[in-house]
């Protein structure tokens, strides 16, 4: 079967290595979400306030606040990863969709936890 | 070099063949990260590139790119392709020099990591933000398996397929 050399096991344990120090960051419960639109902000929810907002661009993404999460509840896209992606509620966790340009990303003020900022 | 254009242009089909299939794969359903493929065409294009030769996979890397983005997903994917393909296509080249050190499914694994991080590069270029680096980790995670998958295919390839 498969028979791997030494450099594959480091290879591979590079590529894992690098994966878990990007996770590492602790994730804190946000209290607001940015909509961003070709990187620029276009909304600002509060994660506190259940509500429901509409945006559409190229395509249309249902975006849904509820019990301190936001979520995309429906999109017209065509891969819909925006869906699939389920609530986020953390701060520094991102909900994406390409076909649309749109990044909904959620904060916290509490403390500065972002590494990567764009 | 007429029979290996002509190997190519086989090759290239069979690249965008195999693309066009995967897409029936649900990928991102099970794992929700934008980007996410078997990458299937890698065996194809990792086949190229130790039979024949570097140019020869490059081009197959971006007729396949250019056709399947063409096809089905748009001018976007095509820029997120053609970055994250010719970062791995690159460190495929270098690695494959250290044939004592590394084998196919090593080789494969190398590339499927620089795929993505070149996707994700092109993409945080393309929507202006850094954030969907975020993703990353979580594509770094899935090309050890996918890379151990299309390398160890690509490995049966090269032991019985004569070009």
């Amino acid at each position: 079967m498969i028979k791997l050399k030494i450099g594959d096991y480091s290879i591979i344990a590079a590529v894992i290595i690098c994966a878990v120090i990007m996770l590492m960051p602790a994730k804190q419960a946000g209290d607001r979400a940015v909509l961003y639109c070709d990187g620029k902000p276009v909304k600002t929810f509060d994660l506190s306030v259940d509500t429901e907002f509409v945006f559409e661009n190229d395509y249309v993404n249902i975006i849904t606040v509820k019990n301190g999460s936001i979520l995309v509840r429906d999109a017209d896209c065509p891969d819909r990863v925006c869906v699939y992606s389920g609530k986020i509620s953390k701060s520094g966790q991102t909900i994406c969709c390409l076909p649309n340009k749109v990044v909904i990303r959620v904060f916290t003020d509490n403390k500065e936890t972002d590494v990567i900022s764009g | 070099m007429i029979a290996k254009t002509a190997k190519c242009g086989v090759f290239a089909a069979l690249a965008i063949i195999v693309s066009t299939l995967e897409r029936f794969i649900p990928l991102q359903a099970v794992v929700p990260v934008p980007g996410i493929k078997l990458g299937l065409a890698n065996c194809v294009i990792l086949f190229v590139l130790i039979k024949i030769g570097f140019f020869y996979a490059a081009s197959v890397m971006i007729i396949k790119s250019v056709t399947v983005g063409i096809l089905f997903s748009g001018l976007s994917s095509i820029i997120f392709s053609l970055t994250g393909g010719f970062l791995a296509l690159l460190v495929m080249f270098v690695l494959l020099n250290f044939k004592k050190l590394f084998s196919i499914c090593g080789i494969s694994v190398a590339g499927a990591a620089l795929h993505s991080f070149g996707q994700i590069l092109a993409a945080s270029v393309m929507l202006g933000s850094g954030y969907i680096f975020g993703y990353l980790p979580v594509l770094l995670l899935i090309s050890v398996f996918t890379g151990l998958l299309t390398g160890f295919l690509t490995q049966i390839l090269v032991e019985r397929i004569e070009v």
